[in-house]
């Protein structure tokens, strides 16, 4: 709780722009005024539900009428929770996820909770960067069931996001053992072996399954295996510099499925990074309702110096504030390239940077915090993150261009 | 056999199309909130409360014609329903008595995840109270991770609060607890407004503009002393203090009531006496008991200012005595200002005879429009 001293609370000039600058850019027609009012068209749309919501209201509403009927019932709450977390992918929107662990609440606080809660359990805390009760919970499930192919895959997603590589390539080839399919497998393994030093045969192995997995028919799980290997390979190309490769699994990816928000993510990054920000635009156009998007699509306008960027950086400011306000600290690695790259503040950067070290270790944690210190001129701050890179030989010639010049700072 | 492992297959490359999105990294930033903004005024509470149209629709629906837009026209015609359904999410206790709440108007807002129905509140206590519990239960059984952001403001202070459907209801001081801090903060008051009183300040003023001078044989001479000039303006100051100091208290306990207009048009007429009197000199000795007869008028005055400060029922005495204090302050500090001056002017020779006349004759005038204006209640809404 805070306290101010005797005052009167009103909006700032400042508030009422925000939420004037957001109204429109959400595609309402609200008038340019940050209080509330009332809309004089009964036809006003205020809120579009996402597609994907709106194509699963029936099985939905099926599905909520059984828990409803029940809701201490396995059975009727396993299927709903895990509709609940595909909607709050699909949808980009982690209320979803807040309605599934509402879902679990009488198996919530069980530490020996049935396998089915455990797994979703375990993908609710992930989603909150709580890995280590995710863990605890893959744990458990898998002393239960050690042929749980799911379990196997989220644990070395998870060890693969917190840099424990050795880790999440022994779950990786778990898969081998307990799926028939070896893809599955042989994705995760290149995923994570490509972080750990090896890049080029990673890519190698992986790249003609992305032949294969485009032959057999578009169904909805393939789908999923071809974008998930399409954006590990495009993301083991762009970091090896070989930029047209890259380019051609980037859009190989988005043309299965045109909304995936970490692929978009990763390849308006690359295109950012290969100076191309005017296609980073045409990509996200329409796209910015899920954060990270909007953030891609901020910087972009920043390069190419046009005035909207001010206007997304004040929808950004006002998201990360939002989120503050309701106590959420799990967004730092965005919020360090956010205040970094389009708010200049490179010590604060620093310092968002380091608290996400703390959690995650994918290239894009170190390489923030790597372009923080340069930045704000303290280059011995980085000094863990070199330490770490050179140990797990990482390859990616973004964070090799910054280690020399960090370097070379350190030096002089 | 085979079903079970194909089961599993989907199972697990389904979870890879959700995996990587698992992230938060792809998400919207948050989960649920809604804006829930409080304020309590005596034994009245106004408020307004802020929900996502999102959570509204999964709870009780809203979009009737299953189009995938949530409309004005489909949210107006919920707005019944939709009143209902927040307000037994609610429950509001002031010192442990239920408070009624009702809800007013329905509108909406945009905020950084979405558009909200803005749900006005107002309500009433059983009495003015000094702590508030919330019990705060929207989307309890519903949304594990959503939080009602509160923003109270009561009596002194505004506090903040981020409330968990899932905790029970926390109790929330209005007022600052704190003596020390109410003190100061009172005094504060009490030195800005004798600072903006200029009718206090001028009366002051008034009797102190012939202090570097004794009226002797129908005459203005210099004073004999700094020490003697010193002793005179402690008298008047002390007694206009006293005064004043006993009538606010009486004033603000209630024990004492007077119409604001003729405090205020006899305060006026105060100021153009005490100025007069310099003038035409009709009483010269015991100033001092001048000061406190007009000082039990301006006390009163003081309570006008202090009334429109909400007092903390519970610290009144804090608040009053803070207040006095922070007068006599200000006071202090321009008669502090002022002294030296004065026992200089007095051997000033055209002083005594033409500028102190003169000074004495504006005050009178400008008091004098003071007290035309304020016995016809003629002035606008003023600070004072």
């Amino acid at each position: 709780m805070g306290t101010h001293g005797p005052g009167r609370a009103s909006l700032s000039a400042r508030e009422v722009v925000l939420a004037a600058t957001l109204a429109m850019s959400l595609g309402l027609s609200l008038p340019a005024v940050g209080e509330p009012f009332v809309p004089q068209d009964d036809g006003l749309v205020l809120e579009r539900l996402p597609r994907s919501v709106i194509a699963a209201d029936r099985e939905l509403a099926a599905l909520r009428k059984r828990h409803r009927e029940a809701p201490d019932d396995l059975v009727a709450a396993v299927p709903l929770a895990r509709k609940y977390i595909t909607l709050a992918q699909a949808a980009a929107d982690p209320r979803w996820m807040g309605y599934a662990q509402a879902t679990l609440a009488p198996w919530w606080e069980a530490r020996a909770a049935p396998v089915p809660v455990l797994t979703l359990r375990a993908m609710i805390h992930q989603n909150r960067h709580d890995f280590d009760p995710a863990l605890d919970d893959l744990d458990a499930a898998l002393a239960v069931d050690p042929r749980n192919g799911q379990a196997w895959l989220i644990r070395a997603m998870i060890l693969r996001v917190q840099g424990r590589h050795d880790e999440a390539l022994a779950s990786c080839r778990r898969l081998f053992a307990v799926l028939p399919d070896p893809r599955p497998a042989t994705a995760c393994i290149s995923d994570v072996a490509g972080l750990a030093g090896q890049a080029r045969r990673s890519y190698q192995a992986l790249a003609p399954l992305a032949g294969r997995a485009m032959e057999r028919d578009a169904g909805q799980q393939d789908a999923g295996l071809a974008v998930w290997v399409l954006s590990v390979l495009g993301d083991l190309a762009a970091r090896l510099g070989d930029a047209e490769a890259a380019e051609r699994h980037y859009r190989r990816g988005l043309s299965i499925d045109r909304d995936h928000v970490p692929l978009l993510a990763a390849y308006a990054d690359f295109l950012l990074d290969e100076g191309r920000p005017a296609a980073v635009r045409d990509v996200l156009i329409d796209r910015t309702r899920p954060d990270p998007l909007l953030l891609r699509l901020a910087l972009a306008q920043r390069a190419l110096g046009l005035a909207s960027a001010a206007d997304s950086i004040a929808r950004l400011t006002e998201r990360f504030a939002a989120a503050r306000a309701r106590g959420e600290i799990i967004h730092q690695r965005e919020e360090a390239r956010f205040t970094l790259h389009l708010l200049g503040d490179a010590r604060d950067a620093l310092r968002l940077a380091a608290e996400n070290w703390q959690v995650q270790r994918e290239p894009q944690d170190a390489r923030i915090l790597l372009e923080a210190a340069l930045a704000a001129g303290v280059p011995a701050r980085a000094a863990g993150v070199l330490r770490w890179l050179e140990k797990t030989g990482l390859e990616d010639q973004a964070i090799a261009a910054l280690v020399e010049r960090l370097e070379r700072a350190g030096s002089s | 056999m085979i079903r079970g492992l194909m089961a599993h297959v989907i199972a697990a490359i389904a979870t890879v199309a959700t995996l990587a999105a698992l992230s938060t990294e792809v998400m919207a930033h948050k989960p649920s909130d809604s804006y829930l903004t409080l304020s309590v005024a005596d034994d009245r509470l106004q408020g307004r409360w802020d929900i996502a149209l999102r959570d509204l629709e999964h709870v009780i629906g809203l979009d009737a014609d299953g189009d995938g837009t949530i409309t004005w026209g489909e949210v107006r015609v919920r707005h019944p329903g939709i009143a209902a359904y927040a307000l037994s999410r609610l429950r509001i206790n002031g010192d442990g008595e239920r408070c009624e709440l009702q809800a007013g108007e329905q509108l909406v807002d945009a905020h950084s995840d979405g558009a909200y129905a803005v749900l006005r509140l107002s309500g009433t206590c059983p009495h003015s109270p000094s702590r508030l519990s919330v019990q705060y239960r929207l989307l309890a059984s519903v949304d594990a991770q959503h939080r009602g952001l509160l923003q109270l403001t009561g009596g002194d202070i505004v506090q903040t609060a981020v409330l968990n459907p899932q905790d029970p209801a926390p109790t929330f001081e209005l007022y600052d607890r704190d003596p020390l801090r109410q003190f100061v903060s009172y005094a504060a008051e009490g030195v800005w407004h004798i600072w903006i009183g200029f009718d206090h300040i001028l009366f002051l003023v008034a009797l102190l503009l012939p202090a570097g001078l004794i009226r002797c044989d129908g005459r203005w001479r210099p004073a004999e002393s700094v020490g003697r000039v010193f002793l005179q303006v402690a008298k008047i100051v002390t007694a206009f203090t006293i005064a004043h100091s006993l009538t606010l208290a009486c004033a603000v306990l209630g024990i004492v009531s007077v119409p604001a207009r003729l405090v205020e048009s006899i305060i006026a007429a105060s100021v153009v006496l005490a100025a007069l009197n310099n003038v035409f000199p009709l009483i010269t000795a015991r100033l001092w008991l001048v000061a406190f007869l007009f000082g039990l008028i301006h006390g009163l005055g003081f309570a006008g200012v202090l009334a429109g400060l909400d007092l903390p029922p519970g610290a009144l005495v804090t608040a009053l005595i803070g207040f006095n204090v922070g007068v006599e302050i200000g006071q202090l500090a321009i008669v502090a200002a002022v002294l030296p001056l004065l026992c200089l002017a007095g051997h000033w020779r055209s002083y005594a005879r033409a500028a102190m006349p003169a000074g004495s004759l504006a005050v009178a005038a400008v008091a004098g429009l003071w007290l035309v204006e304020r016995a016809l209640d003629l002035r606008p809404p003023d600070l004072l």
